[in-house]
C-alpha cells in the first residue's frame, strides 16, 4: 500500500493542472445539478458539461495509466521494484479519489440541496469504474496515444455499426428485449467487466499483450453483439419479482369468437415468406385500473403427420389488441378483445397445408404485470413543481401551442420502467426514463403539443376539438410500476388456421 | 567464485529470427563483465531477458540467484539497470526523480546520491526531459548507484556520448560500485578494454567465448616465424593457430592457446629449420577482429 501511495503521490504531482481543472469542471457541474429543478434550462449546458466531464475524465485516467506504461521494453519503471499490484491499486485509487468520490459528492450535494436525502446511487458510479476499467485496459494493450484514440474510435464505429446493423443481421428480436433489456444489458456488461479485469491481471501481472489483446477484444466484441437467450433473461425477472399482480391473469385461446373481428388496419410488415395468422385469446384476471405489458411469445404448432414447427420466443406478434387506434396494441387492459399473432414460415406453412389441416398449437405467452397508475397533477405552466419526493417536474409552453415537460429524478429507479402521461384513461404516451444527468434522472416529453397527448384530463381531444384556442392550465401525468413477470401457456388442438389468416404477415406491434 | 548470473542454452525468438541462441554464461560476483559483439549480435537482448524485461524462449536464467523470469521487487531493489533510449519521466525534475524512488529502496544512501549530483554535475532542478543525451545517462546511472546495488547493467551506455562525457561516467561507476557487479554491453571494445575485468563475444545470438580478459590478453599471440629462405604455409597446423601466411622467408600466425613452453617447441616440430621465433602480444581489438573472422569462417 506504501508504494502504491507513493505512485499516486507521483501521478498527482504529475497532473496537479488537469486535476485542478478537473475539478473545477466537477464544481461547476455540481453547480448546475444544484440548479437543475428550478432552471430546467440548464439541462443543455449539463449536458455539455457531461461530454465534457467524460471527456476530461478519460484523459486524466490514460495519463495516469500510461505513467507506468506496460507495452515496450525501454521503460525505466520495468527495473525499478515498483510491484505490479501497488501500479494497479495507485491507479485504482486515482480513479475513486479523484473521479468517482467528486462525482458521488457533487451529486450528494446537488441533492441536499434541494432537499432530497442523497440516498448513493451507484449506478453513475458503476459506469465510472466501467469506464475506467476500460480506459485502463485500452491503455494497457497500446502503445501509444494515437493507438489509444484509434481503439476509442473504433470501439466507437463497431459500438454504432452494431446497434445498426444488429437488428437487420440477427433479428428484430435480437435489439427488442422490452423488460428483460436490463438483465440482457448487465449480462453484456458482466461479460465486458469480466473481459476487462482479466486484461488488466493479464497485463500488470504478467504483461501477456497479446492474450490481453484477443480477450480485449472479444470481451467489447461480445458485450456490443451481445449474448442471446431472451427467455433466460427473462426467467431471471421472472424469479427476481415473482408475478405481482399478474398471478390472477389466465389466457387461453378463445375460438368461439369471429376471426374477422380484429380492429384496425393489418400489420405493415408484409414479406412473402411468412403467412400470418391472428387466433382470438382471451385474458381474464386482469386487476382493476392494472395493466398487462405483453412481452414475447413462443408458438409450437404440430401437425397430425408429426410434423413440428416452432417459432422461439418473438416479440414481432405476439398477443395483441387495443380499443381504439391511439392505444398501444402491447398494453393489455382487459378491455378490448385481443389476438395471438403469428407469423409462420411460408415454407411449413404450404408443405405442412396448414391452412386446411387441423393442427395443435401451443403458445407460451410471457407479461409484465403494471400497477394502477399514481397520477400527478401538475399545472401549466409549472417549475420544479415537486411531484413525489426526490422528484421535480417543470412545463413549460413554447410557442403558445406546445409543452415542454421535463422531470427530475433524484434516482433512475423511483420513476419506475416508463411513464404514461394521460388523462382520458385511453390514450397513453410512453416514455422511457434512461437519460442521467448529473444528480438527476431526467426524462422529458420535448415539444410534445397537447393534442398529441390527448389529454382529456383538460377538455381537450385531438379529434373532438381539433381547431385548440387556448393553451390548458394544467395536465396529469400517471406513472405505473412494474409489479411482476410471469408467464401463461394455452393450447388448442383442432385448428384450421386457414381460417385466422390474414394476409401476409403480421405486423410488427410497435407499427400499429 | 560465485556467479552473479548464470544462464543455460538461453535461447530468444523474435518471430523467425533466433536473436540468441544457446547462450550459457557466467558472470562473476564482482566482476566487471564485457559483454561485447557486433550490432544486431544480442547483447540488448541478452540483457533484457536478464532484466525479465523479455521472456525467454528457452533455456534458462538466473540473477542473483533468482530465475530471471520471476525477478520482482526484491531483487530489483539490489539491481540497477541503465539502457540507452530508456524511457524516462521527462516530467520530473532530476532532484524529484531522485526522492521519489528513494522510498523504494532500502539501502538508499542520501549521501551517496547528493555525492553522486555533485560529481555527475547534474542540475538538480532540470526536468529529466530537458536533459542532454550524456546528462540523461548520467542522471540514470546516479539513480541506480544511490541504494549500492549488487548488479548494475549497463546496455550500451556510452553510445552517442563524447569522450569526455564516457569518461566521466566511467570514472563515476568504477569510483561508487566497488562492491558491485558489473555487466556492461558495449560494440566498442575500446570503450571497455580499459576496466573490464572479464569479456564475452557475442556474435550472431551465440556466445563465442567467454573469459578473463587477462586470460584472454595472455592466451593471443601474433607468433612471427623467420627462416633463411621462402616457404609456404604447411597443411596440417594446429586448429589454435589461425589467419596463418607466408611472407617472403617469413611465416606469420596468430596463436589462440599462446604458453611460454608449449607454443615454442610445437613450432620447431612443424617447422624444423626456424631461424626465429618471436612472440608478440595482440590488443584486445585485433584478439575480437580474429575471433570474429574465424567465427564467420566456420559459419
Amino acid at each position: 500500500m506504501r508504494e502504491a501511495l507513493l505512485i499516486l503521490r507521483k501521478d498527482v504531482d504529475h497532473q496537479r493542472w488537469p486535476l485542478f481543472a478537473f475539478l473545477l469542471l466537477m464544481a461547476s457541474r455540481m453547480v448546475i445539478d444544484s440548479l437543475l429543478p428550478h432552471h430546467t434550462g440548464l439541462v443543455t449546458a449539463q449536458t455539455i458539461l457531461g461530454i465534457l466531464f467524460f471527456t476530461a475524465a478519460i484523459g486524466l485516467m490514460y495519463e495516469s495509466v500510461r505513467q507506468e506504461r506496460i507495452i515496450g521494453d525501454q521503460q525505466y519503471w520495468l527495473t525499478r521494484p515498483f510491484p505490479w499490484h501497488s501500479v494497479l491499486a495507485a491507479k485504482a485509487l486515482f480513479l475513486v479519489l479523484f473521479v468517482l468520490l467528486p462525482v458521488l459528492l457533487s451529486g450528494a450535494v446537488a441533492l441536499g440541496l434541494n432537499g432530497v436525502w442523497p440516498a448513493p446511487s451507484f449506478s453513475p458510479v458503476m459506469t465510472l469504474l466501467l469506464i475506467g476499467g476500460f480506459v485502463t485496459s485500452a491503455a494497457s494493450v497500446t502503445r501509444t496515444t494515437v493507438q489509444f484514440v484509434l481503439t476509442l474510435v473504433c470501439y466507437f464505429l463497431v459500438g454504432v455499426l452494431s446497434a445498426t446493423l444488429q437488428g437487420q443481421i440477427m433479428g428484430y428480436e435480437a435489439v427488442d428485449w422490452g423488460s428483460a433489456q436490463g438483465v440482457h444489458s448487465f449480462a453484456d456488461t458482466a461479460i465486458e467487466s469480466a473481459a476487462l479485469a482479466a486484461v488488466i491481471w493479464l497485463q500488470y501481472r504478467r504483461r501477456a499483450t497479446t492474450v490481453s489483446r484477443i480477450l480485449f477484444a472479444a470481451g467489447v466484441l461480445v458485450s456490443m453483439i451481445g449474448i442471446p437467450g431472451w427467455h433466460a433473461a427473462f426467467s431471471v425477472l421472472e424469479k427476481l419479482k415473482g408475478a405481482g399482480s399478474g398471478s390472477t391473469v389466465q389466457v387461453a385461446f378463445d375460438l368461439a369468437r369471429a376471426a374477422q373481428t380484429s380492429p384496425g388496419s393489418w400489420g405493415n410488415m408484409t414479406r412473402d415468406d411468412v403467412v400470418g395468422v391472428r387466433i382470438p385469446v382471451a385474458i381474464t384476471g386482469i386487476p382493476k385500473d392494472g395493466v398487462l405489458g405483453a412481452e414475447r411469445v413462443r408458438t409450437q404448432i404440430d401437425t397430425p403427420a408429426g410434423r413440428h414447427w416452432d417459432s422461439g420466443w418473438r416479440s414481432v406478434g405476439g398477443i395483441i389488441g387495443r380499443p381504439d387506434r391511439q392505444a398501444d396494441p402491447g398494453q393489455i387492459t382487459g378491455q378490448t378483445a385481443y389476438w395471438l399473432e403469428i407469423n409462420i414460415d411460408r415454407s411449413f406453412y404450404d408443405s405442412a397445408n396448414l391452412k386446411d389441416t387441423p393442427v395443435r398449437v401451443e403458445s407460451t405467452a410471457a407479461f409484465a404485470s403494471l400497477s394502477p397508475p399514481t397520477v400527478l397533477r401538475l399545472p401549466i405552466p409549472c417549475t420544479a413543481y415537486r411531484a413525489r419526493p426526490g422528484e421535480f417536474c417543470s412545463i413549460s409552453v413554447q410557442s403558445g401551442e406546445r409543452l415542454n415537460i421535463t422531470c427530475l429524478s433524484a434516482s433512475a429507479g423511483s420513476l419506475s420502467d416508463a411513464v404514461f402521461a394521460f388523462a382520458s384513461g385511453r390514450h397513453q404516451e410512453a416514455v422511457p426514463v434512461s437519460n442521467r444527468i448529473g444528480a438527476f434522472s431526467v426524462w422529458s416529453i420535448a415539444a410534445a403539443a397537447p393534442s398529441a397527448l390527448n389529454l382529456t384530463e383538460l377538455r381537450f381531444d385531438r379529434f373532438q376539438q381539433p381547431d385548440l384556442t387556448r393553451m390548458p392550465d394544467s395536465m396529469v401525468i400517471a406513472t405505473r410500476e412494474t409489479t411482476g413477470y410471469f408467464e401463461r401457456s394455452f393450447v388448442a388442438g383442432g385448428i384450421r388456421l386457414g381460417a385466422y389468416e390474414a394476409g401476409r404477415s403480421a405486423g410488427r406491434r410497435s407499427i400499429w | 567464485m560465485n556467479s552473479v548470473i548464470h544462464t543455460q542454452a538461453l535461447s530468444k525468438q523474435f518471430r523467425h529470427t533466433d536473436a540468441l541462441r544457446d547462450l550459457s554464461l557466467d558472470v562473476p560476483q564482482g566482476s566487471i563483465y564485457a559483454l561485447v559483439g557486433p550490432n544486431g549480435a544480442g547483447k540488448t537482448t541478452t540483457i533484457k531477458v536478464l532484466m525479465n524485461i523479455l521472456k525467454p524462449s528457452g533455456g534458462r536464467s538466473e540473477v542473483l540467484d533468482v530465475d530471471s523470469r520471476r525477478l520482482g521487487p526484491p531483487q530489483f531493489a539490489q539491481i540497477g539497470y541503465v539502457s540507452e533510449n530508456q524511457e524516462m519521466p521527462d516530467w520530473m525534475t532530476v532532484e524529484y526523480f531522485l526522492r521519489f524512488l528513494r522510498p523504494f529502496y532500502p539501502t538508499w544512501d542520501d549521501a551517496l546520491a547528493a555525492e553522486l549530483l555533485r560529481q555527475f554535475e547534474l542540475p538538480p532542478g532540470r526536468k529529466l526531459g530537458q536533459l542532454s543525451r550524456g546528462m540523461r545517462m548520467k542522471a540514470a546511472l546516479a539513480s541506480s548507484l544511490a541504494y549500492r546495488p549488487k548488479l548494475i547493467a549497463l546496455d550500451e551506455p556510452f553510445t552517442g556520448l563524447d569522450a569526455l562525457v564516457r569518461d566521466e561516467l566511467i570514472e563515476g561507476l568504477l569510483a561508487r560500485a566497488e562492491n558491485t557487479t558489473i555487466l556492461i554491453s558495449s560494440h566498442d571494445l575500446a570503450e571497455i578494454e580499459s576496466f573490464a575485468s572479464h569479456v564475452g563475444y557475442l556474435d550472431q545470438g551465440r556466445l563465442r567465448f567467454s573469459e578473463e580478459l587477462e586470460t584472454l590478453s595472455g592466451r593471443f599471440r601474433e607468433v612471427i616465424l623467420t627462416f633463411d629462405a621462402p616457404r609456404p604455409v604447411p597443411s596440417g597446423l594446429p586448429a589454435s593457430w589461425v589467419q596463418a601466411e607466408a611472407i617472403g622467408p617469413v611465416i606469420r600466425f596468430i596463436d589462440t592457446e599462446f604458453h611460454a613452453e608449449r607454443t615454442p617447441a610445437a613450432v620447431h616440430s612443424f617447422f624444423p629449420g626456424v631461424r626465429d621465433i618471436t612472440p608478440n602480444g595482440m590488443p584486445l581489438r585485433a584478439i575480437f577482429v580474429t575471433l570474429a573472422r574465424g567465427s564467420r569462417a566456420a559459419a
